[in-house]
């Protein structure tokens, strides 16, 4: 079997003596789109935050191909290729899609100065690629529809050469078509060795897209899934009920 | 992707959409000519003399300064009602130093070349640390700037006076009062040399930056648009300089320069003034901090994080010491402006910049920086202390009295922020 | 005529600045700083009130006052009319103009050391020759 992308065991952190999340253990493999289920306030946004380096755990530990890592900031994340795509977009309103895709990793001239020329031909680029229809490269990025503002924060994670990406309810804003094209670059980044994680309350979406899931109750871990092994009763019952369907456990 | 333009296609455009104007600036322009076009006409031309243009500028230097760096610290979504008293406080220590501490304690006898740069430095390290520590307090301990500040405003006020035990402190360093305005003048020759000098420089940032978008395949404006522009620039250097050469010295004060050289005043001799040392010093404040807004990762940190907190700490950007950093610079730009203002006046005085903290943020505010936060720009302040400073001076020689100008400043304010709101609405931008 | 010598202070800085020192320029309160400008020659008188008598005087009254002497009858004490056409109690102390001619009253006093009078004034009037 080949080492895992991701091993986060035993994680727990609380605030206030509330308990968030409570000794969760999940994997994620290269290649592989891993959902993570639950309710609000089931613990699945802030266990992933530990991840990306938003919060620090209290205790656990994480493995990343197979040696432990050390995350205490979103720059540590980063620098092990860990990208985040945030429920709430991430982006500065006001900068537009250059300044955002770079955003903390700014591209300089020789002097030290920002080549904002640069950045914008690269941003060009590479919207080509993702999305072809994307042209208010100068506007900020308030400016943009849901669906423009989501591939400025997914060119964010391809560009820089993301391995672990953390998706938070990436087609919560989009419509019918902007979610299609999400779906298609998720398949496309998979396609290229990605290992993802998936956190959507939309169990089409994740039936469709994923092919684990760990659904968490109250800060704890239900269980771990092969989507094609579950109908979507049996992930509304473990979501809802908190209970593992008896036919599939891993 | 390129989409690349060709120079003189398109011309369905409007002009001003070529030009890539920015329509805020161009209204700015707008009020502001309109303010020197009622004056003109309500003093019958005295407004646009040359001596009052040069009074304007010079005392338009103080609250400019440090206007600039209220921009970066309400674009950070923050506040900093101390400046008038940080100003006060920079002032008393430099006054002490000058002419206490440094002859008293160090032994540098009045008059010493050192006198002014230590003064000076002493000035500006208060300035910075205490702006530091408003920093620190606000970004690190969570408390909202507008109350550490507002504390700052009466703590350091207080402290000055202690510092000086309420006296007024002169007279100054002679070295040092240079920096005031009318008493540093660099005329008109040296004027002349810095205008060409600064034209050059202008001229080569437009065509330079022309060139590099055009080796990236990116749209540029059409030639002409970037010849009228060049002309504009060009105009607007040398226009300033060849007024503020204008403005010839009065009798007496010729009188006085020769006599300090022990030479009496060639018949039919006269000098302009050329540009005083305060106004260029403003300028290179203007120049740097846009600088550091446009082209540094410091600024770039700045308007992300007021534009979107949690996305830029997101995006590992330690806003809690760039929020240090903020107000440890608008200190440090006090402790300048104290330099002009107690050398203006050449005294430290007890209310040394009191109220400054309003005009400031008026500047900023007048001059488009929004208090949500994420929006405004160095040379929006700059105008925006024009504006205000034109404004008192212009009802000032009309008659108006202090009351009634008090009462204008104040409608102008909330009608600038007015109508700025209402454009933002009509083009959907928040 | 300026309310005060701070005022004074930036009404010389502005004559100068215009070259129009010797023009007749006067304050109040005795200011260090404007006594320096009386020795200088750029400030002509400024009017001092020596607070230290003044506040003497005014501790003493307080004194009696509370002992309950007739206010009427205190040492010194002349009735006053003012502008309004009350009258009131009134002691009056001597306010000093001081000019370039009778510096020494300020340092004999103890009000400014001779050093600081005289920062900056060369050949000027006495005590700065």
């Amino acid at each position: 079997m080949t080492t895992p992308l991701v091993e986060m065991k035993d994680i727990r952190i609380s605030f206030g003596g509330v308990r968030a999340v409570d000794g969760v253990s999940i994997d994620l493999y290269p290649g592989e789109v891993v959902g993570l289920l639950g309710h609000n306030g089931a613990g699945k946004s802030t266990l992933i935050k530990v991840l990306s380096g938003a919060y620090r755990a209290d205790s656990g530990e994480i493995l990343i191909e197979g040696r432990k890592a050390d995350i205490r900031s979103p720059a540590d994340a980063r620098r092990y290729n860990i990208e985040t795509i945030y429920q709430t977009l991430a982006l500065a309103d006001n900068l537009p899609a250059p300044a955002n895709l770079f955003l903390g990793r700014e591209l300089r001239d020789r002097w030290g100065f920002l080549d904002d020329d640069r950045m914008e031909a690269e941003t060009r680029r590479i919207m080509a690629r993702l999305n072809p229809n994307f042209r208010k490269i100068k506007e900020p990025v308030s400016a943009l529809s849901g669906g423009q503002r989501q591939s400025v924060a997914i060119a964010r994670a391809v560009y820089f050469n993301a391995k672990i990406l953390i998706m938070d309810e990436p087609t919560a804003a989009l419509g019918v078509q902007e979610t299609a094209m999400v779906a298609e670059l998720i398949q496309q980044l998979k396609a290229q060795g990605l290992g993802i994680f998936l956190i959507d309350h939309d169990i089409h979406a994740v039936m469709k897209m994923c092919d684990r899931a760990h659904v968490m109750k109250n800060g704890q871990l239900v269980g771990t899934v092969r989507i094609a092994d579950v109908t979507e009763d049996d992930l509304l019952g473990m979501i809802i009920l908190g209970k593992m369907p008896e036919r599939a456990v891993v | 992707m390129s989409e690349v333009t060709h120079p003189g296609l398109g011309s369905r455009r409007s002009m001003v959409e070529q030009l890539q104007l920015d329509m805020r600036l161009l209204g700015m322009l707008g009020a502001f000519a309109l303010v020197i076009l009622v004056f003109t006409v309500a003093t019958g031309g005295t407004f646009l003399t040359p001596r009052n243009i040069f009074n304007i500028t010079i005392q338009t230097v103080s609250v400019a300064i440090m206007a600039t760096g209220m921009v970066f610290v309400i674009v950070m979504r923050h506040i900093d009602l101390s400046v008038g008293s940080l100003l006060a406080m920079c002032s008393a220590v430099m006054a002490m130093t000058q002419t206490q501490w440094l002859p008293q304690y160090f032994g540098l006898p009045l008059g010493h070349w050192a006198i002014a740069p230590l003064a000076i430095l002493a000035g500006l390290v208060t300035g910075t640390a205490i702006g530091a520590l408003h920093g620190w307090l606000a970004g690190y301990q969570g408390i909202p700037s507008f109350i550490v500040t507002l504390g700052g405003l009466l703590i350091w006020r207080n402290v000055a006076w202690y510092t000086t035990r309420g006296q007024t402190i002169g007279p100054l360093d002679q070295t040092l009062i240079l920096f005031g305005g009318a008493e540093g003048i660099l005329f008109p020759t040296w004027s002349w040399i810095i205008g060409i000098a600064a034209t050059l420089v202008a001229l080569w940032a437009i065509w330079s930056t022309r060139k590099r978008k055009e080796s990236h395949g990116f749209p540029v404006k059409p030639l002409w648009a970037e010849a009228v522009l060049s002309a504009l620039a060009a105009g607007a250097i040398l226009g300033f300089v060849a007024i503020l050469n204008a403005y010839q010295l009065p009798p007496g004060r010729l009188r006085r320069m020769f006599e300090a050289r022990g030479e009496t005043v060639p018949e039919g001799y006269s000098i302009g003034h050329g540009l005083p040392i305060s106004v260029l010093l403003l300028i290179l404040v203007v120049v740097a901090m846009t600088v550091i807004a446009r082209k540094t990762r410091f600024g770039r940190y700045i308007y992300a994080t007021g534009g979107n907190p949690e996305a830029a700490a997101l995006s590992g950007i330690n806003t809690r010491w760039l929020t240090v950093k903020v107000f440890a610079l608008m200190g440090f730009l006090c402790g300048l402006s104290a330099l002009v203002a107690q050398a203006r006046l050449q005294n430290h005085g007890n209310d040394i910049g009191t109220l400054d903290e309003l005009r400031v943020i008026a500047a900023a505010v007048i001059g488009g920086t929004a208090l949500a936060g994420g929006v405004g720009t160095i040379y929006g302040a700059i105008l925006g202390a024009l504006i205000m400073q034109s404004l008192q001076s212009g009802m000032g020689m009309v008659g108006v009295d202090t009351p009634f100008q008090n009462i204008v400043v104040g409608l102008v304010l909330v009608l600038a922020v007015w109508i700025d709101a209402a454009y933002r609405k009509r083009l959907g931008v928040r | 005529m300026a309310s005060n010598d701070g005022t004074a202070g930036g009404v010389v800085a502005a004559l100068t600045a215009q070259g129009l020192q010797g023009i007749p320029v006067s304050g109040q309160d005795g200011d260090h700083a404007a006594l320096n400008r009386i020795a200088q020659g750029t400030q002509t008188v400024s009017v001092w009130k020596d607070a230290r008598e003044l506040g003497r005087v005014a501790g003493e009254v307080a004194v009696q006052l509370a002992q309950g002497v007739d206010p009427a009858s205190i040492e010194g004490v002349e009735q006053f009319t003012t502008p309004g056409g009350n009258t009131v109690n009134a002691i009056f102390l001597d306010p000093v103009p001081i000019t370039r001619d009778n510096l020494s009253v300020v340092v004999d006093a103890g009000w400014i050391t001779k050093e600081a009078l005289c920062q900056g004034v060369t050949n000027g009037p006495a005590p700065c020759n």
